[in-house]
């Protein structure tokens, strides 16, 4: 047997959870990251209103030290400055180069990868939403619920049952704010008819924050800062399970290595895993390795390692994301009314609209948006900014905004490739995306059909504020290395092992082989777990 | 420490004195014509003086970003327009509300609005909760919004022909 150790690369959502479980097992890792840090967020007892009173310098803490999460009139019309207290998640690594074309992406070198940043969506892909991957909900069941009990999800069984199976270990979800009450009120008169003439389903979001207290977590004390960074730990984000296992003595984690590329022997055998660190060359023995930085790294370094040791320049077809568009609405009932801050600020409420082909259903999200900053909507209002910001006081308290999440499919047109640049062999990634030809006819359909359900819902959506994300905002990337059960290369098996190499290993959303309408983290930590648990 | 003379009100005296702690101002005419700016823009916002902290913040913005903002002559006209008083900042920000939603007067006033809304008292005035009966708000809407109808017409009277004179003016130059 090897006794070289399991090499994982990323400590994102899949390289903590597929790390956590090989620890488990008994396994010697070694976990490698770039590893941004960011900091702790400040007063932790102080609510949101509380906040910009007591701090020294708010602007600096809400706006950023040079505004950079300001919103200015010429911004592509984006509804959040992000907040600057998360900026160190999407901070580059400096050798990483690339170019895109049609795709907009974002990376993370931060400790905990992207899911620092994520809004806490945790929803099951169903059979329909597996029906293109190699094992179905009832294979992948198990792994949801030890998720679930690991991070601590809040959820229930409801409407939405049907699009989000229910598995073991949700925790009672979180008290409603008025805004969802209210919406879920109205739902519940309107069901029959929403329910068969909408094929709408609306039901309770399923969120990775705790409801109850969960060991030294405690539960969501509706402090309403959410959007800003939890400051009590109660909405989770992987740095919570990178700091339980770092004390484990299996484990070996180094942070501020950049994972250049593998090297491998001619019957396919990953050897060696290359990396920079502080402009030093450093090689680590591999036993098994595990990519798990993220479709786009774990891809450039999958391509580059054959690039090193064939000069061949390979090209990685099939990228997906979630195009994603933002409709702000309002509710009638709740206008002029005090708006309601001290709640969880993510998603409350998730909508579902079937379609004919269940891969093409929808899947939107209500944030309320009560503690967001106020000038990126105010300013989108078509009057004196005085009269716009007077109209939004009087409607904030109705004031929604749904995240709809479209499907994704493998498309030859959308790939990944390299780029020499550089004389020491060093390669930018260059990213094409090409919309599918029927994208603006989903798109106008989709947009159809939520505002006829907010309508029915007794909710105004202004049709000139709906705002189509670019492709690659939605964040969620996969399908390069997908796993499918075809001889066709680069694939993976059913636990993400490379047909190439024997012993390389994807944890990450590289190998799914569709994308469903659904924020995917969960399934990336499942399929991490599951991988870990079946394939080692 | 604080180089300009800046007026403040008692209530705000709290912040003011955090911000006495911090860098100074430059005392320059660049500086004295922002602070005229943040008076009048921030009282016509909001009702209120700005303290030395929002005009610090607004300052800050200018020195970082000043270069980056938009800078036609109809953009300086308005500005230095909107600076002299809260009635001409009204009628400018009625005008650039629908015909140069992306000029430079805007981009001010949402740079102080996202300035205001982050510290106190003024967080109040952007997105604090309505507190009266929901028929005397809709009254007031509805009375903001007329007078809003009012004001676009008369800015429009006014800064129209200025703003397509220097349309114009351009087009004309970029020919030439």
């Amino acid at each position: 047997m090897n006794q070289d150790p399991v090499v994982v690369v990323g400590c994102g959502a899949s390289g903590v959870h597929f790390t956590s479980s090989l620890l488990d097992k008994g396994y010697q890792v070694v976990l490698l990251d770039v590893g941004h840090a960011g900091e702790q967020p400040p007063m932790p007892e102080s609510s949101f209103d509380e906040l910009k009173a007591r701090l020294d310098d708010p602007v600096q803490y809400f706006l950023g030290d040079n505004f950079e999460s300001m919103v200015a009139p010429d911004a592509d019309g984006e509804y959040y400055g992000f907040p600057p207290s998360k900026k160190y998640v999407f901070r580059r690594a400096p050798e990483l180069k690339l170019r895109s074309n049609g795709f907009s992406p974002l990376l993370s070198f931060a400790r905990g990868g992207l899911a620092q940043a994520w809004t806490g969506g945790c929803y099951p892909f169903s059979d329909d939403d597996l029906a293109e991957f190699p094992f179905g909900y009832r294979e992948l069941a198990p792994w949801y619920s030890t998720i679930a009990k690991r991070i601590g999800v809040s959820g229930t069984a409801d409407d939405l049952q049907q699009f989000l199976p229910v598995h073991d270990g949700l925790q009672q979800p979180v008290e409603l704010d008025e805004h969802s009450r209210c919406l879920l009120e109205c739902y519940d008169q309107n069901k029959a008819s929403l329910n068969q003439r909408y094929r709408c389903f609306l039901g309770r979001a399923r969120t990775a924050n705790l409801s109850a207290p969960m060991e030294d977590r405690s539960a969501c004390n509706h402090c309403g800062r959410c959007l800003w960074g939890c400051p009590t730990q109660s909405f989770y984000t992987p740095a919570i399970t990178l700091r339980k296992i770092l004390g484990h003595p299996n484990l070996r984690y180094l942070s501020g290595h950049y994972v250049t590329h593998f090297e491998y022997d001619d019957q396919g055998r990953v050897t060696q895993l290359v990396t920079r660190s502080r402009q030093e060359q450093a090689v680590f023995r591999v036993g098994a390795l595990v990519l798990a930085a993220g479709t786009l790294c774990s891809s450039k370094i999958y391509m580059d390692s054959i690039y090193q040791r064939t000069g061949q320049i390979p090209r990685l077809h099939g990228l997906m994301d979630n195009r994603q568009i933002m409709m702000p609405f309002v509710n009638r009932k709740l206008i002029g009314c005090v708006p309601d801050r001290s709640h969880y600020q993510y998603h409350q409420l998730a909508f579902a609209l079937a379609a004919d082909d269940p891969r093409d259903n929808i899947h939107a999200l209500v944030t309320t948006l009560s503690t967001a900053l106020v000038h990126p909507l105010v300013q989108r209002i078509p009057t004196s900014l005085r009269t716009a910001l007077r109209v939004f006081r009087n409607v904030r308290a109705g004031l929604g905004l749904l995240n709809v999440n479209l499907a994704d499919r493998r498309s030859e047109r959308n790939w990944l490739t390299l780029e020499p640049c550089g004389t020491d062999g060093q390669t930018r990634l260059v990213i094409q995306y090409v919309p599918h030809r029927d994208d603006r006819k989903r798109i106008t359909s989709a947009v159809r059909r939520v505002r006829k359900v907010l309508r029915k819902l007794k909710c105004i959506a202004p049709k000139r504020m709906t705002h189509i994300r670019p492709m690659g905002a939605g964040v969620h990337y996969a399908g390069t290395v997908p796993s499918i059960e075809e001889s066709a290369r680069p694939t993976t098996d059913s636990v993400g092992r490379c047909r190439d190499f024997e012993n390389l290993y994807f944890a990450d959303a590289t190998t799914f082989p569709s994308l469903p309408a659904k924020n995917l983290t969960f399934t990336l930590m499942a399929n991490a777990a599951r991988i870990a648990s079946l394939a080692f | 420490m604080v180089s300009l003379p800046i007026e403040t009100d008692t209530k705000d005296l709290h912040t003011a004195v955090r911000i006495d702690e911090s860098p100074v101002l430059p005392a320059d005419a660049s500086v004295q014509a922002l602070h005229q700016e943040c008076n009048v823009f921030c009282q016509y916002l909001t009702g209120q003086l700005p303290t030395l902290y929002v005009v610090r913040k607004y300052v800050d913005y200018h020195q970082m970003a000043d270069d980056k903002l938009p800078a036609t002559r109809i953009d300086r006209l308005l500005v230095a327009s909107a600076s002299r008083s809260k009635m001409l900042t009204w009628l400018v920000d009625s005008y650039t509300g629908l015909f140069l939603r992306q000029g430079r007067f805007r981009v001010k006033m949402v740079v102080l609005l996202a300035i205001l809304e982050c510290v106190p008292p003024f967080h109040e005035a952007a997105d604090g909760p309505i507190a009266v009966s929901r028929l005397r708000n809709l009254f007031s809407l509805s009375g903001e919004l007329a007078a809003y109808g009012v004001s676009l017409a008369a800015a429009t009277l006014l800064f129209g022909p200025l703003h397509a004179g220097d349309c114009i003016g351009r087009l004309m130059r970029k020919e030439s």
